[in-house]
């Protein structure tokens, strides 16, 4: 899978993020790096454990992640997940965090795809 | 943790032309991110939260820009930006923020702090890349300089003065003059090469060597640690040999220092040296300890030397009354007090008007660090030198190396506490290297290390009425370490920003003191010769003491004495006043008959604490202990002050009454497990949402909450069961004797009067408790575990209640 495929999958725009960061060669890396962002198991690990203010935080990193990477659908996903959680509430919409599970499981099986 | 990014050390020459970049965030992928967008013109520092930025930014004073996040753990970037603009590290330091905020109030708030700049999520290259080089060009070469300047040289060298200072005060201590002396030592010599350099530029004296000398007249009387107190603080005339000792503490520094593990030949050293030795050559010849004259003496000490003699006339010492400031001048100028160079008479005379004040003003901080730095920086640049850095990197070296090397000698524990990140760091001498140093962040947790928690708040509120001309407090506490708990002097002072913004933090010492203290409390008896004044000793110190006797260990009977000195034994026996049948385990009385020595225990008697003293002596010939106690909770009034102040009071210290509950504190659980291990009944008590409270109402809510919970359950039990205060609102309560069904049932009763109590401030707030209890439970660790397990239990099911309700 090219980038530009691998971004359309994911919601997202590779030209687009391209205008940012103007080498394929290193947004691929930067993308690669994704893999070891811990936001994801973090913001598990705190919902899991009821930690609203490190679960808000952990959503927040991993929308800013997202929207760096141009990663679309994570980027709405997690953004819709941060707004809820500001302030450490409890999260009353489990279906909120469900949609960020899923985007983050459409990364990681496009990413086993991906071109090296 | 924070790590340099790329090698430092083996490519200086880069590290020079290469601007260090601080990147604060949270995210390892934003980090890396920015790091690879910006490339390898810059050597990258990394911080994942807002203290660990404030901390590289402490050790790293060459950082050139700080891309700083919002959102982070511990310490967010506004809390950053706060403590920069405090500091007024934001305005020598350009802060970039980086948000995925789209709320235009957050970079507003950024700006309002200080930011120089913004940039958004998502990152773009290009404008990255371009903010971040506009801001370096904005901050030019010759701010940085100054900044290296100012931070490198003096704002380092503040603190590490004050260190040098304090440890030389626990030094003088010794000596009973005040610490006052040395900064007006520092003043004066201050003053007087400032005047020197006015006057004639034979000495070749710059700026630097001034600052060097006036921080190193602290040093000037180290080796009177090498002098016997008894010496020192002689009031009377000192014999020739006495004298002789005396004197022998100016080659004594000067070996101190030459044992100093640093490079001997460095300027600092030197002069260090010189001042050392030779502050009591005089003029003429006829000083000590080498007999050189004239400008043979290094002007180092010979400005010290006046400075010191100046403060000696003007201070009151213990074999001497106060000199007025003209009579000091006019000694000074008529050779009745040492001979000087007479250029540094003219000097004196030239500064005499304005000294009188100076030195009544002075102090540490009044020092105009940020003034200096700017005479520095415009000297640096006229001569055209920049490689000041490197003389700054070493002087600061080599003073922390003095420091430490000062430190060592002086022993017990060291401490250093930072106001604004509310940090305590301490050095603990006594331990093994690898745990001498322990950083504690006191909003992160109720521990204050070494301090009990009544203890800070009390030396606290010591620094809080320290000023700048009184900075030095002092206070005596009990200290629980591995040999028990033993008494320490606590001495510190507090340090003060430039600005009149309070004070930035306070450096201290902590030493042991307790044989002193047991000294000092009955010097009295130890004095007496004969029996009548053993009599006369124990009725004094009655006057302080609600239990004093003598007992004999071997009989373990207890002795009367009799006013005209008749020792009788009674029928008495000595352990019969804690309610024993037997002699006591910990008898402190046999162990002070083996050491014929003072011992010390801590004995209860129902549910008062005793501290008991027993001190071996004679009486006629017949060996026997004295025993002096003294109840731990009658220097308390009603309102939980001190009441008896001094004297016996320091020893009746609370040391195991929380002083906001007046329940038990749980030191007094771990010093009395064993009197408390059969007990009945336990329950763990804690309150129901009182964060909430906190959160709604405040601290002094709060605070009001757990004082009215605990008086509530104290109303509930008995004399001898037991409250402690077992964590910040968690009380642990032991029942020594009751049945099963009254246990479970007084805790129903608890639950229900802490339920109808009311805050007299806030009548509408509900207070409510969770208790969990268990009864014969043994041992009390497994009961109390079990008992918290319960407490949970039934405080989830209220929850569940609760939720359900709602």
């Amino acid at each position: 899978m090219t980038l530009s495929e691998f971004y359309s999958k994911l919601g997202g725009n590779c030209a687009e993020v391209l205008k940012r960061i103007p080498s394929e060669q290193m947004l691929k890396k930067f993308v690669k790096m994704y893999q070891k962002d811990p936001s994801f198991s973090q913001l598990e690990e705190a919902v899991a454990q009821k930690d609203w203010q490190t679960a808000f935080r952990a959503a927040h990193t991993l929308k800013g992640v997202a929207q760096n990477l141009g990663l679309a659908d994570l980027q709405r996903t997690a953004s819709e997940l941060t707004e809820a959680l500001r302030g450490a509430k409890p999260l009353t919409q489990p279906e909120l965090l469900d949609a960020v599970r899923i985007s983050q499981k459409q990364i990681v099986d496009a990413m086993k795809e991906l071109d090296a | 943790m924070a790590n340099a990014g790329c090698g430092t050390d083996c490519e200086e020459q880069h590290v020079k032309i290469r601007p260090k970049i601080l990147i604060a965030d949270d995210s390892m992928m934003n980090r890396e991110l920015l790091s690879e967008i910006l490339g390898d013109e810059y050597v990258y520092l990394y911080a994942e939260n807002g203290v660990q930025a404030l901390e590289v930014l402490e050790q790293n004073l060459d950082v050139d820009l700080l891309l700083l996040d919002i959102n982070m753990p511990v310490m967010d970037g506004f809390g950053v930006l706060d403590v920069m603009k405090r500091r007024h590290w934001i305005e020598e330091l350009p802060v970039i923020i980086i948000s995925a905020e789209d709320d235009a109030g957050f970079i507003q708030k950024g700006y309002d702090l200080g930011a120089t700049d913004y940039i958004n999520r998502p990152f773009n290259f290009m404008v990255v890349q371009r903010r971040v080089s506009n801001t370096l060009m904005l901050y030019g070469r010759q701010k940085r300089l100054m900044q290296l300047i100012e931070e490198q040289v003096f704002e380092r060298e503040k603190t590490n003065s004050t260190m040098v200072n304090i440890l030389s005060h626990v030094i003088e201590s010794r000596n009973n003059e005040t610490g006052i002396h040395l900064l007006h030592v520092r003043t004066l010599t201050d003053l007087l090469l400032r005047q020197l350099i006015k006057m004639t530029d034979a000495y070749q004296l710059d700026e630097s060597d001034i600052s060097m000398i006036t921080t190193l007249s602290a040093l000037h009387d180290i080796g009177k640690i090498g002098v016997p107190v008894e010496i020192l603080n002689k009031p009377g005339k000192l014999t020739p040999e006495e004298w002789e000792i005396m004197k022998s503490h100016s080659l004594i520094g000067d070996s101190l220092l030459q044992s100093a593990p640093v490079a001997q030949d460095d300027p600092l050293m030197r002069t260090a040296h010189e001042i050392c030795r030779w502050h009591h050559e005089r003029w003429d010849g006829r000083g000590y300890p080498d007999g050189i004259k004239g400008d043979e003496i290094p002007i180092s000490a010979q400005v010290v030397a006046m400075a010191d003699v100046y403060d000696a006339l003007t201070s009151e010492r213990c074999y001497k009354r106060s000199f007025s400031h003209e009579q000091a001048v006019r000694m000074i100028n008529n050779g009745e007090c040492g001979a000087f160079n007479p250029r540094l008479i003219a000097c004196l005379n030239a500064v005499a008007p304005e000294l009188e004040t100076a030195m009544h003003q002075e102090n540490a901080a009044s020092f105009d660090y940020q003034q200096e730095s700017k005479r520095l920086t415009t000297e640096v640049l006229e001569k055209g030198e920049v490689q000041q850095d490197d003389r700054a990197q070493r002087l600061l070296s080599i003073e922390k190396t003095e420091v430490s090397f000062f430190s060592e000698q002086c022993g017990g524990i060291q401490f250093e506490y930072d106001h604004w990140l509310n940090r305590v760091i301490y050095t603990d001498w006594s331990a093994e290297p690898a745990k001498r140093r322990k950083t504690l962040y006191l909003s992160e947790s109720d521990d204050t290390g070494i301090l009990s928690k009544e203890d800070w708040a009390r030396l606290r509120g010591l620094i809080w009425n320290s000023t700048r001309n009184k900075p030095d407090v002092e206070m005596e506490v009990l200290i629980s370490t591995e040999k028990g708990a033993r008494w320490h002097r606590v001495r510190a002072r507090s340090i003060w920003t430039t600005e009149r913004l309070g004070y930035a933090g306070v450096v201290g010492q902590i030493t042991d003191i307790h044989e002193e203290v047991l000294a000092r409390g009955l010097q009295t008896i130890e004095n007496q010769k004969s029996v009548e004044q053993v009599y006369e000793g124990m009725e004094e110190l009655r006057k302080l003491f609600s239990l004093v006797r003598l007992v004999d260990p071997v009989s373990c009977k207890v002795l009367t004495l009799s006013e005209d000195g008749v020792l009788t034994e009674t029928d008495e026996c000595c352990f019969a006043i804690w309610n024993r049948g037997e002699c006591c385990d910990n008898c402190s009385s046999s162990r002070a008959l083996a050491a014929e020595n003072w011992t010390s225990k801590l004995e209860l008697q129902g549910t008062t604490l005793y501290f008991v003293l027993s001190h071996y002596l004679t009486v006629g010939s017949r060996p026997c202990i004295l025993e002096i106690a003294s109840q731990l909770d009658e220097c308390f009034d009603t309102n939980g002050e001190p009441a008896v102040p001094g004297q016996a009071g320091t020893f009746l210290l609370n040391f195991y009454r929380d002083a906001l509950t007046r329940a038990y504190s749980r030191m007094y659980l771990d010093n009395f497990l064993p009197n408390l291990e059969h007990a009945d009944g336990v329950a763990i008590v804690d309150v129901d949402k009182f964060k909430q409270i906190n959160d709604t109402y405040g601290h002094p809510v709060g605070d009001e909450a757990l004082k009215n919970i605990a008086a509530v359950i104290l109303s509930c039990i008995r004399d001898n069961d037991t409250l402690i205060r077992y964590g910040g609102d968690e009380f642990l309560l032991i029942f020594s004797q009751i049945g099963e069904e009254v246990f479970f049932r007084r805790l129903t009763q608890i639950r229900d009067a802490v339920r109808a109590s009311r805050l007299p401030s806030h009548p509408e707030l509900q207070l409510d408790i969770s208790i969990g209890g268990v009864y014969r439970v043994f041992p009390l660790a497994e009961a109390i575990r079990q008992a918290d397990v319960r407490m949970y239990e039934s405080k989830n099911t209220k929850a569940k209640m609760r939720e359900e309700h709602e």
